[in-house]
């Protein structure tokens, strides 16, 4: 018993930066009907320009941490003007392989500058100190990351009660009555990919001391489940996305946890899988089958 | 050259042709005189020639082990095109195929002691069936979603399936030991050759049949192919089924390239590789894609190559150490750029830079600026469906 909960906590902390990255990939999916494949390699350009600043330059933690957040921001904002707005006519799966050439981009091109060496992003807090729930040690830095995104979804919440918040919605809906109303979408399309770049900066910054920086770290072991999240919410509904990412945060955490003895490696990998067929198949609209 | 030859033969039977369909004639057809088809051919047979005394001509046996490597990617490079170019679906799990061939390939050869062409057959077929489970998720789910199902098997077989101890030796890996006649890569190379001209040959006979254009036309509207009355459930079978065989059998002779096949190389980035492939070389175009899965399966060792006469970056840059010049990490990059730019700028790929060449060898006049032949232009980069 204690197992389970252990597992499901740790599942939440997972399941948090899934729902971070799958945030993401609705709001863009959202408005522009684009799956962003470059959307995890924001982040892990979050992460490695925080590094970066910290460890080699010496800047402090705050403001390392608020410039790697602007400089994901501004990756994305450069990929959306010089990728995504030449591809505005295109199918849906032209401009998906594009960001999938984008992210290829983006790795390789960390991996041609830099190296694929192991590097260990310094904890918020000195010593990383933790508390211990059921027998498992969770440090804060892992709970921060649950605060982000609750952070992160409450900002949201608010922000679409505003005004440019409804406008976002609204493109969502029908782009062309936004632009007969006098909305630029051509704007509004970089807000959302500055959005998106600034959240996934965010799950770069504050996971990356959790585990070990790579290159390429987000999208191996984070782009597949995050998108998954994200269809399990509906790819249009951000709390879907949420409730999504969380969701398989948890189930590939206990998954790993109670079928390692089953005979098949790599159990979290399956897991998923399955439940994107189940999704796709039985409930094609999401879990929660609805736009909001 | 050709822009000097007669037109005379073509004279009078477009306008008599003109006459009895009383229909206005755009243009008469260009057709090149006896020296300009004896030239094309020339040509034809001449670039044939010299592909298949490539293994021979080339320096060494490393050299031999490039030209393998680029039949083979050549031959995954026409899979993809069925899938991608010519049905319009995305296949980001195209490593699947490729490895399930490769694996299977070793099994039959080493653990049942079979022949190396039972090896290679059962590759294909396999490769096969792990297309058809797939295809069975086609049927159901389209488009984008498909896409990221393609991209979800790939995955699993990456982390899954490849992994399983009693079937694929876990990490320790399959032997496949290669013929005693084909030991040495210049003679592995034939075999490569061979079946990437036999690949060539069907799919091209494949696209001038029902069948062929069946695909296409459920390429371009599923709906309006249906009410045609083209069985959709069976041509989209057929395609990932093809598919399947192409990449199962280049993935077999993957296999005895390797000659221990371990999980390792059927990652992610192979299949993000086939895509480039055939997204660089030109969906929909069978000579275009040839040539982009050669130049992705060889551009690392000619970077490493030139890298030692070529340095594009000094070595301390913006405070981070360089350890590179030109060297194979920049290969993904650049795939990656022209992706792309092709994407953007070229939709048609290298298919489309390469139009004036092939249309002059099919016997029109040669016209720098020839638009793709209507097989390439309709499949250009749009993938998948409208």
């Amino acid at each position: 018993m204690g197992q389970l909960i252990s597992s499901i906590l740790i599942g939440i902390v997972t399941g948090s930066i899934y729902a971070l990255l799958a945030l993401g990939l609705v709001l863009i999916f959202k408005t522009q009907r684009v799956v962003n494949f470059a959307q995890a390699e924001f982040a892990t350009m979050g992460a490695f320009a925080f590094y970066i600043l910290h460890a080699n330059y010496g800047v402090g933690y705050g403001w390392a941490a608020v410039l790697a957040v602007l400089i994901s921001a501004l990756i994305a904002l450069v990929v959306e003007r010089v990728v995504i707005r030449p591809l505005r006519e295109s199918r849906d799966v032209t401009v998906f392989v594009a960001t999938a050439g984008v992210g290829l981009f983006i790795v390789s091109m960390t991996l041609f500058i830099g190296d694929a060496n192991i590097r260990q992003v310094e904890p918020i807090f000195p010593g990383n100190p933790g508390i211990t729930v059921a027998g498992l040690p969770i440090s804060y830095q892992q709970l921060l990351v649950i605060g982000v995104l609750a952070a992160v979804a409450a900002l949201l919440t608010v922000f679409f009660k505003l005004p440019l918040g409804r406008a976002l919605l609204a493109v969502s809906r029908e782009p062309f009555a936004v632009r007969l109303a006098g909305i630029s979408t051509s704007r509004l399309s970089m807000l959302v990919w500055v959005m998106a770049g600034l959240i996934a900066g965010l799950a770069g910054v504050f996971f990356a001391p959790t585990t070990q920086l790579t290159p390429g770290l987000f999208t191996q072991a984070a782009l597949f489940p995050a998108l998954t999240g994200a269809v399990l919410g509906g790819l249009t509904s951000l709390p879907g996305a949420v409730v999504g990412g969380l969701v398989v945060g948890i189930v590939q955490t206990v998954a790993s946890v109670y079928l390692t003895n089953i005979g098949v490696p790599g159990p979290d990998t399956a897991i998923v899988f399955v439940m994107l067929l189940a999704v796709l198949f039985f409930r094609p609209q999401g879990l929660l089958a609805k736009e909001a | 050259m050709a822009t000097t030859e007669s037109a005379q033969s073509t004279t009078e039977l477009p306008v008599q042709q003109a006459e009895q369909d009383a229909q206005p004639v755009a243009q008469e057809r260009f057709r090149p005189s006896a020296a300009g088809w004896a030239a094309r051919y020339a040509f034809a047979a001449a670039l044939v020639v010299f592909i298949f005394l490539l293994p021979v001509i080339v320096p060494d046996e490393s050299a031999a082990n490039l030209v393998v490597t680029a039949a083979i990617f050549s031959c995954v490079a026409l899979s993809m095109n069925v899938l991608t170019g010519y049905l319009g679906q995305l296949s980001l799990g195209h490593q699947a195929f490729f490895g399930i061939g490769a694996f299977v390939a070793a099994t039959v050869v080493t653990t049942h002691q079979m022949p190396f062409i039972f090896g290679v057959l059962a590759g294909g077929l396999s490769g096969a069936v792990a297309a058809i489970i797939l295809g069975g998720v086609a049927l159901r789910i389209r488009g984008l979603y498909l896409a990221i199902v393609t991209l979800a098997y790939g995955l699993l077989a990456e982390n899954s399936l490849f992994l399983i101890r009693g079937l694929t030796g876990g990490g320790a890996g399959l032997p496949a030991d290669r013929p005693a006649m084909f030991q040495t890569n210049a003679r592995f190379a034939y075999i490569c050759l061979a079946l990437l001209a036999l690949l060539f040959a069907f799919d091209w006979r494949l696209m001038k049949s029902k069948a062929g254009r069946a695909i296409l036309a459920i390429r371009d509207d599923e709906k309006v192919a249906a009410s045609f009355g083209i069985n959709i459930t069976g041509y989209k079978l057929l395609a990932f089924v093809l598919s399947g065989i192409y990449a199962g059998l280049a993935g077999s002779l993957f296999a005895f390239q390797l000659g221990n096949v371990v999980a390792s190389p059927f990652n992610l980035t192979l299949a993000l590789t086939f895509v480039l492939m055939a997204v660089v070389g030109g969906l929909g175009n069978r000579v275009g894609v040839v040539i982009g899965g050669a130049f992705f399966a060889t551009i690392e060792t000619i970077l490493e190559l030139v890298h030692e006469y070529l340095i594009i970056l000094p070595a301390s840059w913006v405070g981070i150490e360089l350890g590179h010049g030109l060297d194979p990490t920049l290969a993904p990059v650049i795939g990656a750029a022209l992706l792309v730019i092709t994407l953007i700028q070229f939709p048609g790929g290298i298919g489309q830079q390469i139009a004036p060449i092939q249309n002059w060898v099919k016997g029109d006049r040669f016209d720098l600026h020839a638009q793709k032949d209507a097989s390439a232009v309709k499949g250009g980069a749009s993938v998948g469906r409208p």
